[in-house]
């Protein structure tokens, strides 16, 4: 068995196509993700100063409280205001029309501010600014309700309202809000797109056990029909072939896991050694997917490749490895059918990252875990129960 | 005691009967050739020996113990040389010596011998490193035997192994046969070419359609055929009449004339040239060279089954 294992394994690591779509092809892929997905993701959560009209009718200073609060959220980098002044009505509502605007703050005779917005949809159609306005009218909200309990207190307790203490409880939040972590890591879309490429990889890699499993079979080659008939038994050989497949998986899984963590930096959790864990088992599910199609009976090799490669091409589109509508029919997939989640290797292994980047608590993963043991476990017995049956009228 | 014995062997591809109650017994100790055109059921009938195809009925035995798919300790005494290159492209010529032998040697130790010992027999010193698809078509043949002879078996098949071989590698390798043969091992030894058969076998079978038409020593082959004498005479030019004299000879079984010589096969008999000789000479018949040979194989198996060998 030893003797299969050491050869087999350097057999497989030198064959150039497993060497091209096991080990490389996931590692281009991931750099193409990285360069398609990262960086709109990052966009995405990067706040520009929001620019916004404002029309400033106050008189005698009634301004004051207003214009300090602009000025502190207007300066420095991390700036959340872009202030226009504008003379009249008219000349905010142009900069609103024209988009250059998100808001217009009408400041009236006495300083309070009225906060009129853009649409939501912009002249292209397409949904614009959504964040930076709720957090525009957040500031007015804020504002108005500081400055109307500042004016009240004043009224009924002057006294209180020369004590800090009592100013500062006004404009502080942590006494009533706490922030809450509903997820183990801050999420970020973009990810997904990378486990499900892991997915996929671990699928790609079921035809490193297809390889070696077609090349002890007499049918599929001369090479197959010499080993068949020397002095080892089928099912040493076959042990050896399997525990190469998997040790070369393992590793090619890792190289694309390491690549996608250390090299592009996508967050992992901080799980890595519970990541090196699930990789070990979507391996094994590779292997064992890979022996089976390897086991079809009256099906020449290339024709079992092309099935493999259809297989994982399919199972990674409802995997969502596909862009953004091959993740939305994803996870419509698994709203609407569970089961074919359940049954979607490519989708579970997609779960194992998944699952540790998301949840604080490791029971989904190791759920995850159990589902592709259950899955390996199906297929390696058809493999086995294919191969065990199988002798040769003709070869 | 017989080595290999065959009794009634059957197998069908389909409506096809690819051996038809196949006999064979294979002594110890010899150079049996199973001689017989493409597809007359050679391969068929190694690859049941060795239950790598199943077939419908028959007995076989190989070292006087029935053969089973999982006769392990039968199939370690045993080397096979199949007909194609069956080696790992991705592996060098040692690492693939050293496989094969793995698959019937355990120790370590005696294996790195054994591939050493390979390795030289088949003079592949200079390339242990070298990839198969680097090597030349007969160096290929020969790491092809390296593969199947390195753990040292009792029992070699050669299928057809010097196929697409120039002629230098065809002499090593049917050398390096005659070798093993006398360090000790049996060989059966497949081939369409003739010449090969009757250089290195002390038995032979000539097959067709599956059936053993014909088997024993050479000179017993020829014996079972009434040709006894191929006679060749160059002679260009030839009076009228003189093709109907030598036809009408009693020992003459056939004549022709190409243009350039006159070909005749005759029955066994003492004085054949003389008597043709002297009917060419009462014809004034002008002629050069003279040859005469007893049939050859291929003579044996025209006769037996009534086409050429390489039909």
């Amino acid at each position: 068995m030893w003797n299969t294992f050491k050869y087999t394994t350097l057999s497989i690591v030198r064959e150039r196509s497993i060497v091209i779509w096991v080990m490389l092809f996931p590692l281009i892929l991931a750099t193409l993700f990285n360069a398609m997905f990262k960086g709109i993701d990052e966009n995405a959560h990067d706040l520009d100063p929001i620019p916004v009209a404002i029309v400033n009718k106050s008189e005698g200073g009634a301004d004051k409280a207003f214009n300090t609060m602009v000025d502190a959220l207007s300066e420095g980098d991390e700036a959340i205001l872009a202030p226009m002044d504008a003379k009249t009505d008219e000349e905010a509502r142009a900069l609103l029309r024209d988009n250059k605007a998100i808001g217009v703050v009408t400041l009236d005779v006495d300083g309070w501010p009225s906060l009129e917005l853009s649409a939501v949809t912009g002249t292209t159609g397409v949904s614009m600014g959504q964040v930076e306005r709720t957090v525009l009218a957040d500031v007015m909200d804020d504002f108005c309700r500081t400055r109307e309990a500042l004016e009240d207190i004043m009224r009924n307790d002057p006294q209180a309202a020369e004590n800090p203490e009592v100013v500062l409880s006004l404009v502080r939040r942590d006494d009533y809000t706490s922030e809450l972590k509903i997820t183990h890591s801050q999420t970020r879309e973009y990810v997904r797109y990378f486990y499900a490429l892991l997915g996929f990889a671990a699928v790609m890699a079921a035809n490193v056990s297809l390889t070696a499993v077609g090349a002890i079979q007499p049918n599929v080659s001369v090479l197959g029909a010499r080993r068949a008939i020397g002095g080892t038994g089928r099912s040493r050989m076959l042990a050896g072939a399997i525990a190469a497949s998997w040790l070369v998986s393992f590793l090619a899984l890792v190289v694309a896991f390491a690549y996608i963590r250390f090299a592009l930096g996508v967050e992992f959790g901080g799980r890595e050694a519970a990541c090196v864990l699930g990789i070990a088992v979507a391996a094994l599910m590779a292997t064992a997917l890979g022996a089976l199609v390897g086991a079809l009976p009256y099906v020449p090799y290339t024709a079992k490749s092309g099935i493999l490669t259809g297989i994982t091409c399919l199972l990674s589109l409802f995997a969502g490895l596909y862009g953004t509508p091959a993740l939305r029919l994803a996870d419509q997939v698994a709203r609407e059918a569970p089961w074919a989640t359940v049954v979607n290797p490519v989708k579970q292994v997609s779960n194992l990252f998944y699952s540790l980047y998301v949840y604080t608590d490791l029971t989904p993963f190791f759920r995850t875990i159990g589902v592709l043991t259950i899955i390996t476990a199906v297929l390696a017995l058809a493999a086995a129960l294919m191969m065990r049956r199988q002798s040769y009228a003709s070869l | 005691m017989a080595i290999v014995e065959v009794r009634n062997l059957v197998k069908r591809y389909g409506e096809v009967l690819a051996l038809d109650h196949f006999n064979l017994k294979i002594e110890e100790g010899e150079i049996f050739g199973l001689l017989g055109p493409n597809g007359s059921g050679k391969t068929t009938s190694i690859n049941c020996l060795l239950q790598l195809l199943t077939y419908d009925k028959g007995d076989i035995l190989l070292f006087g113990e029935p053969m089973r798919p999982n006769s392990y300790d039968i199939k370690r005494r045993i080397g096979v040389v199949p007909q194609d290159v069956a080696v790992f492209d991705e592996l060098s010529v040692r690492e693939n010596i050293d496989y094969f032998c793995g698959l019937y040697v355990s120790d370590g130790t005696r294996r790195r011998a054994l591939v050493d010992e390979a390795i030289e027999f088949v003079g592949l010193k200079d390339y242990v490193k070298f990839r198969p698809h680097k090597l030349s078509g007969g160096l290929k043949r020969r790491l092809n035997i390296a593969c199947g002879i390195a753990h040292k078996p009792e029992l070699i098949f050669f299928d057809e192994p010097t196929v697409a071989v120039d002629p230098q590698s065809r002499n090593s390798i049917l050398e390096g046969i005659q070798r093993l043969n006398a360090e000790g091992a049996t060989v059966v030894y497949t081939s369409h070419y003739m010449e090969e058969v009757e250089q290195i076998c002390s038995r032979i079978m000539i097959m067709d359609r599956g059936e053993s038409l014909a088997c024993g020593t050479k000179d017993d082959l020829v014996c079972m055929v009434s040709t006894g004498e191929k006679v060749e005479i160059e002679a260009p030019d030839l009076p009228g009449g003189t093709l109907e004299a030598l036809g009408a000879q009693p020992f003459v079984r056939r004549i022709s004339h190409d243009g350039t010589s006159i070909h005749l096969l005759c029955d066994n008999g003492p004085h054949n040239l003389a008597n043709i000789l002297a009917v060419l000479q009462e014809r004034a018949v002008v002629f050069g060279r003279v040859y005469s040979e007893p049939p050859t194989l291929n003579d044996v198996f025209l006769e037996i089954t009534g086409k050429e060998l390489r039909d």
